[in-house]
């Protein structure tokens, strides 16, 4: 009876200690299982990099917004440069991108902005705003030895009639900036 | 005696703190990221052109090629009168391609205007006699849209005058022309635009047709 109280004893101190074997065993492998990242963040910096370079890409950044501004669709491959833009939209101008306090309404300025009323072409403030940043570029061209060519870029929405794009360029003519680069979405269509 | 240095285990790098980072950038460029390919189409205007006394004399001599954009459709002239299309002598309406509906322009009509720019160009007034400096005044041409047109008809109407029309029988189209089309580059040391491939080579003649427009504006 004592032998078999002994056996029974050392079969169940011999099932623990291999029990207490296995828990020692799952957690050591537990601690080892750390997410491997590594990969994960080579992917990412991949991503990031792509997105670095996309975003770097174009000198003037033109943000699209239906109802604002659309541009129209060219078979054009030229590129941007950067120089000194002009946004028309369905509402309102900017130039660099600040309001100049000029509003459009149905594809017209208002003529209390325009130096000679409803049928002038002359758009006062716009013509500031040029102006001033021609002799900002102006100095920095004799600075840099090169030539001002009065370059600018002119961002219109898709639907304005040309009348109101003729008084912008003619404006800016006036504030002596001659070529123009009309921002256009690239498509071979 | 024996020295026994300590075993230094050599910690983990936590990359936690960079992936948090990158997690956060990536959504933001993504939403500030253009996907749309922006380009450009390069205009002059009219008072860049005569400055000079040499440059009045020149615009004597220069053919004048000049397309009139109306809401009806295009009339084009020279400085010999109308230059449409034999048998569409332009009219008291003066128009050499009619729009079939008013102020809408079609791929077709745009397209007969291209092609008829190509025989001008490269056909009728092809040699060099009718200009005195061939290469800018070859590549010249105004053109004068009406107050009413619509902004992306006057841009679709820029890419006829400014490429050779693809599969043109007369005369025909250069084989060779490169795919990116006329393209013109910005030159960053003589900060002026040039007409380039996109290897840097000439294209003029494969590609371009007449890059140099004028757009007119204000009261003209």
């Amino acid at each position: 009876m004592a032998d078999a109280t002994n056996a029974a004893y050392e079969y169940w101190k011999r099932k623990k200690k291999a029990a207490k074997q296995v828990k020692k065993a799952a957690r050591r492998d537990k601690k080892d299982m750390g997410l491997t990242i590594t990969s994960l963040l080579d992917a990412l910096t991949i991503i990031l990099l792509f997105l670095l370079k996309s975003f770097g890409d174009n000198p003037v950044n033109i943000t699209q917004k239906k109802g604002e501004l659309q541009l129209p669709k060219s078979m054009s491959t030229s590129n941007m440069a950067d120089m000194v833009d002009i946004h028309i939209g369905e509402s309102a101008i900017l130039v660099h991108g600040k309001s100049i306090h000029v509003n459009v309404k149905n594809g017209k300025v208002d003529e209390n902005v325009k130096r000679d009323g409803a049928d002038g072409f002359f758009i006062t403030p716009l013509y500031k705003a040029l102006k001033e940043k021609a002799k900002k570029l102006k100095t920095k061209a004799k600075r840099a030895g090169w030539r001002f060519e009065g370059n600018a870029l002119v961002a219109a929405d898709k639907a304005i009639p040309y009348r109101l794009l003729s008084e912008v360029l003619y404006t800016a003519n006036q504030a002596e900036f001659k070529l123009y680069s009309f921002a256009i979405v690239k498509t071979r269509e | 005696m024996r020295k026994y240095r300590a075993s230094q285990e050599v910690g983990e790098l936590n990359l936690l703190p960079i992936m948090n980072l990158i997690s956060l950038l990536i959504p933001f460029l993504l939403l500030s990221a253009q996907f749309i390919q922006i380009g450009i189409i390069l205009i002059q205007t009219p008072r860049l052109k005569s400055q000079s006394s040499a440059d009045k004399k020149q615009k004597k001599k220069a053919l004048n090629l000049t397309v009139i954009m109306t809401g009806k459709g295009y009339y084009v002239k020279s400085r010999f009168g109308s230059e449409c299309p034999p048998g569409k002598a332009g009219g008291e309406e003066k128009l050499c391609f009619r729009n079939k509906e008013k102020g809408k322009f079609t791929a077709d009509t745009i397209r007969a205007l291209q092609l008829h720019l190509w025989y001008l160009y490269k056909r009728k007034y092809g040699s060099s006699q009718y200009y005195e400096d061939e290469k800018m005044d070859h590549h010249s041409i105004t053109l004068v849209p009406q107050h009413d047109v619509k902004y992306e008809a006057v841009v679709k109407t820029l890419d006829a005058l400014r490429e050779i029309p693809a599969g043109a029988k007369d005369p025909p189209s250069p084989t060779n022309m490169p795919a990116s089309g006329c393209r013109m580059t910005f030159d960053k040391k003589a900060h002026t635009w040039m007409v380039q491939g996109a290897k840097g080579e000439d294209v003029t003649e494969r590609a371009c047709m007449y890059h140099l427009v004028t757009l007119a504006i204000g009261a003209s």
